[in-house]
């Protein structure tokens, strides 16, 4: 009996002593992630911040790859449809469909967003935080907020990374209240923390403060805007470029191929660059949305015949240039043989730059065989073989000197100092190795002069995301576009429909939001 | 191709050479004693064959042959015969100086003494409470399977195996419909080791196959239960002279049906219609032009007769304490699409011993290698049914002709010899159990399982495939490395006892399990095609693709049991288990799920005890609750990843980190599936009908989903648990003897399952592609826009404000009247209003689509989008025959499945016109409107600048054109078998037990209405769009030849 009880007291102990050990196994089930980064280990020191900040440039790289020529761009009066891409030519055509995905889908934009929202929010925390760094997430969230409410209008505002599902539902903050309470404080802040001068591929002094000239010209701040450009040429750090081949340097992305044998690469440098998103191959990596944009591919988008036009009259490709310009001389020339055989050197008529961004153009051709209305934008990339859009490197320009220089241009007309104006158009046709225009040829009032002066724009910066910006700044987006979209039999339009619908899909996902009036 | 084959042939004969004579010396060894032979039969006298006879205490035994006949040569020790057959009673006989001894056994109606393992508990069958189905060796072999899940499809009720199709893809299993958002199958539990997959196993491995389908039984394999629980034996060694059976089975494929595709004259006048104004190069073609002519049948190029080779070889014996099997099996199966293929070799030891009455050991070794080779099958089935066909195949030299990519049209047979893609799986596992008895009553018994399993996948595509530039086409090399290993260990004690009327049994002990995934992917552009791995490059140049990512999840688990039964009379049991899982937070890592189960056995109740009829008659119900945690690792948390990539100064890249798009939930918890079922267990004269009817429900709630987060918020989706969902259901399984007279034998199965499915509670509806799960609807709902046919005339698109449509009068010349009238014939009023279907701000016009306008606004857009049919079969089943008569056999198998529709997503896409270079079908083509007045099912193939035409809703949804209805039964197959005498046998004297000539045809016959390849096919692992038929690899009839010899 005793002997049984023993037992039983054994078996016992064994057991409670077993389930026990199996117990204190509950550790077991803590694992870590291995190839990740737990959150909550994440944003310790400056090191950390480095990293996330890191990841902004990233996302912003994703996102505008496409979106800066998609609103810059398509649907202006430098591009036309030429072909079937329903997308593309929904641009165009200002009649996008609320369903088109792939023009209006927000994911990237407040990821990048949320990124920059996560530098300033953790940095703040970081004891002796690099202000460089923080300064550089203020820049980014600036440039884009007030990117999308100049596209959306009013958007939902995000300044804190959501922790929980019932965050994550708002409704479209106005426009106005997003530049006073985001944008403009966030730029100011980015100028006092930011030390360095300048740098291409981030924000940095010069940068930010081509920021600011940006808002503030867009917000009718003329003096203000005209303090920051002034604030960037005391800099010192950017000048423009004088002579054809270093204009095309800034551009020029073309790889030697058994067609372009001679091909220099990627060339793309030059003091005129002020801010750039840089690119490069990879797999898995952002790629640039330029040849997608314009080179790649079957042709889709064409320069439009009213851009062209415009720019022949203003400077003529044949000897009716000698009558407006009677003291320049174009740049170039070229050798004619006559029937007899012999040859002689003639003026090669008509603006370089027309010759550089068009297909087919070139130095030595002029504006080549490519019908006007036809032709493509080549200005980064001369030949479309061989081009693969996910093999695609080439920067994007964001920030350019000679684009702030006009821009100081169009701040002085508006605050009525006309011969500045005139003086900072010449600035540029002087680098450019123009002909100057002439107090004559910018008019004498003020529409005439804006007119002027905008279309100086155009032919500077045609393709590089800035001439729809130009014409709803400057309330023309209307009386330029509906004549040519009256032309091409499409739709007017209307007040309403300059700001962009939003993608459906959103509206379902987030029953807060409403659709843009007008669509 | 041709050379190989035959070089294997050689090799298998060559094998099977030596083997018959290494066996051909062993029966020389025999030592030739007393010698006893006899018949044994049953009590109407028909013999039995396979009825094992063994000289009692020792190892020394034989089986009985098909006449029931037996012949053993008795060693010196005690002189008694034990005969033993299952469902027979035991009978032993001593031999006392006879040398011809005949038996008859008696049928043991009661208790077959079978036993079962569930969990961490054997338990007779007869006692089980749930609801098991299960399925035995020689079921699976008639099958002629080359894996596992074939050999028993059709055979289990309520179980559904729908194959994916193509050679090593695998099979979709699914318990009783769909009980979670998750992806995943079943549990298999392969000797009690716990794995996701049987891929590996060699069905002649097999020795009885069951699957767990109600909570209560598959609550106690915890977590990874969720979704029901195979269970797979293995066969094990058996005392006795050591047995070598060789099976070798030789087979030829081919492709049943085929879709129909364009030519290219139809392809010609798609395009005459679409652009009547021929521009560039293309030139009016006239009738005798060569390019009418042009089209091939590239499915016959793209397909060919496959073989099939299959051998294993079995080593079967030992004594009391050590038995062992070992065998060892090599597949090699071509594919019916060029270039594709399996192959497997694998070898399975199994040990038992007992070195001592206190010990039990015992362990399992598997290796396998498995090799899959071929294209994606449905990049180059969507290829040829949508390509245009008057593009060459061919150049005049016999090389291919290069894929165009400016027409976006590949050529297939190209892409399906060219591009190299090769899946090797290397397998090994192992699973170890020591068990000690402390007493007879009272045991603990310890397991290790280890399970590796490493996947390498490569993949070359030459230049002239590389459809992003063929002008710099460049050949690319990807290689990708999954490396997975778990632990899995379990301890835990079991007692069992019984005294009087009173038995008992009950069990407790823990389990841990860790898997870890290692992976990384890799992809390099090579210097040239003269060799095509990633060598052929610098490793500066490879990228990784998918990144590479290691991670690992754990669980760990107690659990405890009981069963009580008194005088088998009254049945109880219950378990419980407390799952714990590194995939939940801090607070919720830890579950319990309970289990109970009772039964009545009214058989042994005074009223029925005596019956003639009724030997059986088990009533039980049972309740249990079963957790899932099939989730991403980390859901609770939001990692971060290296993800990003940016140069900040030009030159160095730098990585960033960043979130992913999976915000991260602290709430997340354990989705938990609450299961009731009643069954009924019938046995009927003798057990020779047997019924089992089960009626059950499955309620899941906390649904582990997948949320959309408004993206503005910077994520994706968050993993939250909200929903419930509820199946229910009926299984109701029938098998007998039709006849059995002496000789003649008639076996008859028959099973049959009802399944309901709905979303009871879902705040916020789920979409997947074209399938929508939302609250009070059934899973698998295919969503679109439904069309009433084609507007025959502009004017035809009239309806009254109240929607009603309307017809347009024209006069004896066509002209239209300006009036209508309705359905009915009665005049609509001149002045009443007459509203038009608009899409994007335009009337659709004569050649549109008639759009049902589901919200009566008379705009088409997506508040018109509505169910169109549902992919999940509401009835399915099997039946089957076995006939017997001497040696021959002849059994059959048919399955069905009803109730489903089947969303034809190629045939969308190719007829959607979405772009010119897509050739529609030729049915699409003939029958499109062309003229006011057509009246076709089929609107205009002119693009004009409508996209309603020409894209046709394509993408997120279906339209109801494409949704056909995909109920089938399928005749699986037909076996004829012989087994020779064993007279014949023993005058080849070569040492042969048995010799078995099967001839079976897989697959001969389908009916369906359905127009693709096959109605039959998995949702490859993912449950919530079932039936979506983007062209799988498609079914093929099997024509088999198979031989089994056993020395």
């Amino acid at each position: 009996m005793l002997l049984h009880t023993i037992r039983k007291i054994k078996i016992a102990t064994f057991l409670s002593v077993a389930i026990g050990i199996f117990y204190s196994c509950d550790d077991f089930v803590d694992e870590v992630p291995e190839s990740q980064i737990s959150g909550l280990a994440f944003y310790q020191n400056n090191e950390d911040l480095q990293l996330a900040l890191v990841a902004a440039y990233s996302q912003m790289s994703t996102a505008y790859s496409q979106y800066h020529i998609n609103w810059g761009e398509f649907r202006s009066d430098n591009m036309e449809p030429f072909g079937g891409n329903v997308a593309r030519n929904s641009m165009h055509n200002s009649s996008m469909d609320v369903g088109e995905r792939n023009i209006l889908r927000w994911f990237d934009l407040y990821r990048f967003i949320d990124l920059t929202n996560r530098v300033i929010n953790e940095g703040a925390t970081i004891e002796g935080v690099d202000n460089n760094i923080l300064g550089q997430a203020y820049a980014m969230r600036a440039k884009v907020y007030f990117d999308i409410t100049r596209v959306w209008g009013a958007v939902p505002l995000f300044t804190e990374s959501i922790n929980t599902i019932d965050n994550a539902f708002k409704t479209r903050t106005p426009a106005a209240e997003i530049m006073a309470n985001v944008v403009i404080p966030d730029m100011l802040r980015a100028e006092q923390l930011i030390s360095t001068p300048s740098s291409n591929f981030v924000f940095s002094q010069s940068s930010v403060l081509a920021l600011q000239a940006e808002v503030y010209l867009w917000e009718r701040e003329n003096q203000l805007a005209k303090d920051a450009i002034e604030k960037l040429i005391a800099l010192g750090t950017h000048s423009l470029v004088r002579s054809p081949e270093d204009w095309q340097d800034l551009f020029i992305n073309q790889v030697a191929n058994f067609r372009v044998p001679d091909g220099p690469g990627k060339v793309q440098e030059g003091p005129e660059l002020i801010f750039s998103l840089n690119y490069f191959l990879g797999q898995g990596i952002p790629t640039s949305g330029l040849a997608r944009a314009y080179t790649a591919g079957a042709k889709i988008t064409t320069i439009t015949r009213e851009v062209e036009e415009k720019w022949r009259n203003r400077f003529p490709l044949d000897t009716i240039w000698d009558d407006l310009y009677p003291d320049t001389a174009p740049v170039f020339t070229e050798t004619i043989i006559a029937s007899d055989g012999s040859d002689s050197i003639v003026p090669l008529y008509g603006d370089w730059r027309l010759f550089a961004t068009r297909e087919g153009g070139s130095f030595e051709d002029g504006v080549g065989t490519v019908d006007e209305g036809e032709a493509r934008v080549h200005k980064w990339q001369k030949n479309a073989l061989g081009l693969v859009p996910s093999n695609d490197d080439t920067d994007i320009v964001i920030y350019r000197y000679a684009d702030m220089i006009l821009m100081l241009a169009e701040a002085e007309l508006k605050l009525n100092n006309a011969p500045r104006a005139l003086e900072l158009i010449n600035q540029v046709r002087t680098a450019r190795q123009l002909p100057l225009a002439t107090t004559e040829q910018f008019g004498a009032d003020f529409d005439t002069q804006i007119d002027f002066l905008l279309d100086e724009r155009q032919f500077e910066l045609l393709g590089e995301g800035k001439r729809w910006w130009d014409l709803v700044r400057n309330d023309k987006a209307l009386e330029v576009m509906n004549p040519i979209l009256q032309d091409r039999g499409e739709n007017p339009l209307t007040e309403q429909r300059i700001l962009w619908p939003v993608w459906d899909q959103h509206l379902i996902e987030n029953p807060n939001l409403t659709q843009t009036l007008g669509w | 191709m041709k050379k190989t084959f035959k070089k294997q042939n050689t090799v298998h004969s060559f094998m099977l050479l030596l083997l018959l004579l290494c066996s051909g010396f062993t029966t020389f060894n025999l030592e030739a004693q007393q010698k006893i032979t006899g018949v044994v039969s049953d009590v109407d006298g028909n013999p039995i064959p396979g009825v094992s006879v063994l000289q009692k205490g020792t190892s020394n035994g034989v089986v009985t042959d098909f006449d029931g006949i037996y012949s053993l040569s008795l060693n010196s020790a005690e002189k008694t015969l034990v005969f033993s057959y299952l469902g027979y009673k035991n009978k032993e006989v001593k031999v006392s100086g006879k040398v011809k001894i005949d038996v008859t056994l008696e049928e043991e109606a009661e208790a077959l003494e079978e036993i079962v393992i569930i969990g961490y508990a054997a338990v007779s069958r007869e006692k089980v409470l749930g609801a098991v189905s299960s399925v035995k060796a020689e079921s699976i072999e008639k099958a002629t399977a080359v894996d596992a899940l074939q050999g028993v499809q059709g055979k289990l009720s309520g179980v559904q195996i729908l194959s994916n199709n193509g050679p090593g893809a695998g099979f979709d299993v699914r318990v009783r419909g769909i009980t979670s958002f998750a992806q995943g199958g079943p549990l298999y539990v392969v000797d009690g080791q716990q794995t996701f997959d049987i891929d590996n196993i060699d069905p002649n491995d097999i020795e009885s196959l069951e699957v767990l389908k109600d909570g209560a039984t598959t609550a106690i394999y915890g977590a990874q239960g969720a979704n029901g629980v195979v269970l797979v034996t293995t066969k094990s060694g058996k005392a006795g002279k050591t047995r070598l059976s060789i099976t070798h089975t030789t087979g030829v494929n081919s492709l049943v049906g085929q879709i129909p595709v364009a030519n290219a004259r139809q392809r010609i006048i798609q395009e005459t219609v679409a652009n009547p104004n021929p521009v560039g190069n293309r030139s009016i073609r006239d009738s005798l032009s060569l390019l009418f002519r042009n089209s091939e049948d590239i499915q016959k190029l793209v397909t060919r007769p496959a073989t099939r080779q299959q051998v294993s070889l079995s080593l079967n014996g030992g004594s009391e304490s050590a038995r062992f099997n070992w065998n060892s099996g090599f597949v090699e199966e071509q594919g019916i699409i060029v270039n594709s293929g399996y192959r497997r070799f694998n070898t399975r030891v199994k040990l038992d011993l007992e070195p001592s009455d206190k010990i039990k050991a015992g362990t399992v070794v598997n290796m396998s290698f498995e090799e899959t080779k071929g294209a994606p099958s449905f990049q180059i089935l969507n290829q040829l049914t949508r390509r245009i066909p008057y593009l060459p195949i061919f150049e005049p030299d016999g090389t291919f002709t290069p894929s165009t990519p400016g027409l976006a049209s590949l050529n297939p047979l190209q892409q399906a010899e060219l591009r190299e893609v090769v899946t090797r799986n290397y397998r090994a596992n192992s699973f170890t159990y020591l068990q000690y008895n402390f007493t007879p009553k009272f045991s603990i018994k310890s397991t290790l399982g280890f399970n590796f399993r490493y996947l390498k996948n490569e993949t070359f595509t030459p230049s002239a495939l590389d459809n992003r530039n063929f002008r710099l086409a460049i050949p690319v090399a990807t290689e990708r490395h999954d490396l997975s290993y778990n632990v899995q260990q379990e301890n835990f004690f079991n007692y069992n006892n019984s005294w009087g009327d009173h038995t008992i049994s009950g069990f407790a002990g823990m389990q841990i399990q860790r898997n870890n995934r290692e992976n990384l992917r890799l992809r390099a552009e090579l210097n040239n095609e003269l060799i095509t791995t990633l060598n052929n490059n610098d490793p500066e140049n490879f990228t990784t693709t998918n990144g590479t990512l290691n991670d690992a999840n754990s669980l760990f688990s107690l659990f405890a049991g009981f069963s009580y039964d008194y005088q088998n009379k009254y049945l109880i049991g219950a378990t419980v288990r407390r799952d714990g899982s590194s995939r939940f937070g801090e607070n919720n890592k830890f579950g319990y799920f309970p289990a109970a189960n009772v039964g009545w056995r009214l058989s042994k109740e005074s009223f029925l005890e005596d019956s003639d009829v009724i030997n059986n008659l088990l009533l039980r119900a049972s309740f249990g609750v079963v957790g899932n945690d099939r989730i991403g690792n980390f859901t609770f948390d939001t990692p971060f990843n290296p993800d990003f990539t940016y140069s900040l100064d030009g030159s160095i890249q730098s990585i960033g980190v960043g979130p992913g798009t999976l915000l991260g939930n602290a709430d997340i918890r354990w989705e938990e599936t609450e299961s009731i079922n009643l069954g009924v267990d019938l046995g009927l004269f003798k057990n020779r009908v047997k019924i089992a009817a089960e009626i059950w429900r499955k309620t899941t709630s906390d649904l582990l989903v997948r949320t959309e987060l408004p993206e503005e918020s910077g994520f994706q989706s968050i993993q939250e648990n909200r929903g419930v969902v509820r199946n229910q259901g009926i299984d109701f399984n029938i098998n007998g003897t039709i006849i059995k007279k002496k000789g003649f034998k008639w076996d008859a199965g028959f099973n049959i399952s009802f399944l309901e499915n709905e979303v009871t509670e879902l705040a916020v509806p789920i979409q997947q592609g074209r399938f929508l799960i939302e609250e009070g609807q059934p899973i698998g709902n295919m969503i679109g826009y439904k069309n009433f046919g084609v507007f025959s005339r502009d004017e035809s698109n009239a309806y009254a404000p109240s929607g009603e449509r309307l017809i347009p009068n024209f006069d004896s010349n066509g002209f239209f009247l300006g009036s209508y009238s309705f359905a009915n014939g009665q005049a609509y009023p001149t002045d009443g209003v007459v509203r038009q279907l608009t899409f994007g701000g335009d009337a659709l016009l004569g050649g549109d689509y008639i759009w049902d306008d589901v919200n009566g606004d008379f705009v088409i857009d997506s508040e018109d989008i509505q169910t169109l049919g549902n992919g999940l079969p509401t009835v399915f089943g099997g039946l089957t025959q076995d006939f017997s008569y001497k040696g021959f056999t002849l059994g059959l198998l048919f399955d069905f499945s009803f109730g489903n529709d089947i969303y034809r997503r190629y045939d969308h896409e190719r007829n959607s016109l979405r772009a010119s270079v897509l050739t529609p079908s030729p049915e699409r083509i003939e029958n499109a409107w062309t003229n006011q007045g057509d009246i076709t099912p089929y609107p205009t193939l002119t693009a004009r600048n409508r996209e309603v035409n020409r894209f046709d809703f394509l993408g997120g949804v279906a339209n109801s054109s494409f949704v056909s209805d995909g109920s089938f039964i399928i005749w699986r197959y037909a076996r004829v078998g012989y087994s020779f005498p064993k007279k014949t046998l023993e005058k080849m004297d070569i040492g042969l037990k048995s010799l078995r000539l099967n001839l079976a045809i897989n697959n001969v016959l389908t009916w369906t209405n359905y127009e693709g390849y096959s109605p039959e096919f998995g949702s490859r692992g993912n449950p919530l769009a079932p039936s979506e038929d983007n062209l799988r690899y498609p079914n093929d009839r099997e024509l088999l030849l198979s031989l089994r010899v056993q020395f």
